[in-house]
């Protein structure tokens, strides 16, 4: 049986292809950017610890990891005031602020499944395949929270894809 | 379908902000035999000026220690100084000894000019 444990060199490659999307998908559920950001941080160096046995889903495995400790730090956290988040979501790459603000707070809006779907598809470059199994759901399940996700998005960019042309 | 392949196209304009690089985990989770190494090192240099230091404090003692006087009633090998008593007493039955003790004993407790780093000299220089 081959060694199925990952190497530090992988979990490095899995922060450098996943870091930002996982990053943006703890935002959903963590108010401020530095939490968020420690959450992931948390997840990877654990995972540079333990080097579970997860070679052949490890994506999965960091979105269910990211998702149980925003889950866990979001109920320690119900009883404080959240923390104002000033920090943009994204980066335009032709620099307009207005639509990355835009596709933030229409990306904050979407349903939990929906957006965990649109994140791990559009930032994380996952197949549906992927998702459904990142996410434990039929793969038609999958594919239908991503086409919700897609046209509510839709909906509220449209006039900034349109002047994009 | 077109429009969506557009659309996520579209999306992908957007980079989220990347987090922060990772700590170097493997260099934290291997950093304790250097650092048991770095306190063995220390300790064995802070034993090592201990025991010089209380070396030479030993050696100093042992050089600032009144030498054997051979005043009458005073042992040869006394290490303990001499009572004002015992010296009245020298003074009185032996005065030549008397005053080659005294001459020994303010060689000894004053401070000595003829030294290399002596305080006359370097007075002397200044």
């Amino acid at each position: 049986m081959p060694e199925q444990r990952l190497s530090a060199n992988d979990v490095r490659q899995l922060y450098d292809r996943h870091g930002a999307a996982l990053l943006l998908f703890a935002r959903g559920f963590v108010t401020d950017a530095g939490a968020a950001e420690d959450l992931v941080h948390g997840v990877f160096l654990n995972l540079l610890r333990t080097r579970p046995n997860v070679r052949e889903a490890p994506a999965a495995y960091l979105y269910r990891a990211v998702k149980n400790a925003a889950l866990n730090a979001q109920r320690n956290r119900s009883r404080e005031a959240p923390l104002p988040d000033h920090e943009a979501w994204f980066i335009h790459r032709r620099g307009d602020r207005e639509a990355a603000l835009a596709l933030q707070s229409a990306l904050a809006e979407l349903p939990t499944e929906q957006r965990e779907a649109v994140v791990m598809r559009i930032w994380s470059g996952m197949t549906l395949e992927e998702v459904a199994e990142a996410t434990s759901v039929p793969l038609n399940t999958a594919a239908s929270r991503y086409r919700y996700a897609l046209a509510k998005l839709r909906e509220i960019l449209t006039p900034h894809a349109k002047l994009e042309g | 379908m077109n429009d969506d392949r557009k659309f996520e196209a579209f999306l992908r304009k957007f980079e989220p902000r990347s987090p922060r690089p990772l700590p170097q985990a493997e260099t934290l989770s291997r950093s304790w035999p250097r650092l048991a190494a770095s306190a063995a090192l220390i300790l064995a240099v802070g034993g090592a000026s201990l025991w010089i230091g209380r070396h030479h404090m030993r050696a100093n003692r042992t050089d600032s220690q009144p030498s054997a006087l051979s005043v009458s009633g005073v042992a040869p090998n006394q290490q303990e100084p001499i009572s004002t008593i015992t010296l009245t007493r020298a003074a009185l039955d032996n005065s030549p000894e008397f005053d080659r003790a005294m001459d020994d004993m303010a060689w000894r407790s004053l401070p000595r000019f003829d030294g290399k780093d002596s305080m006359l000299r370097v007075l002397a220089k200044e």
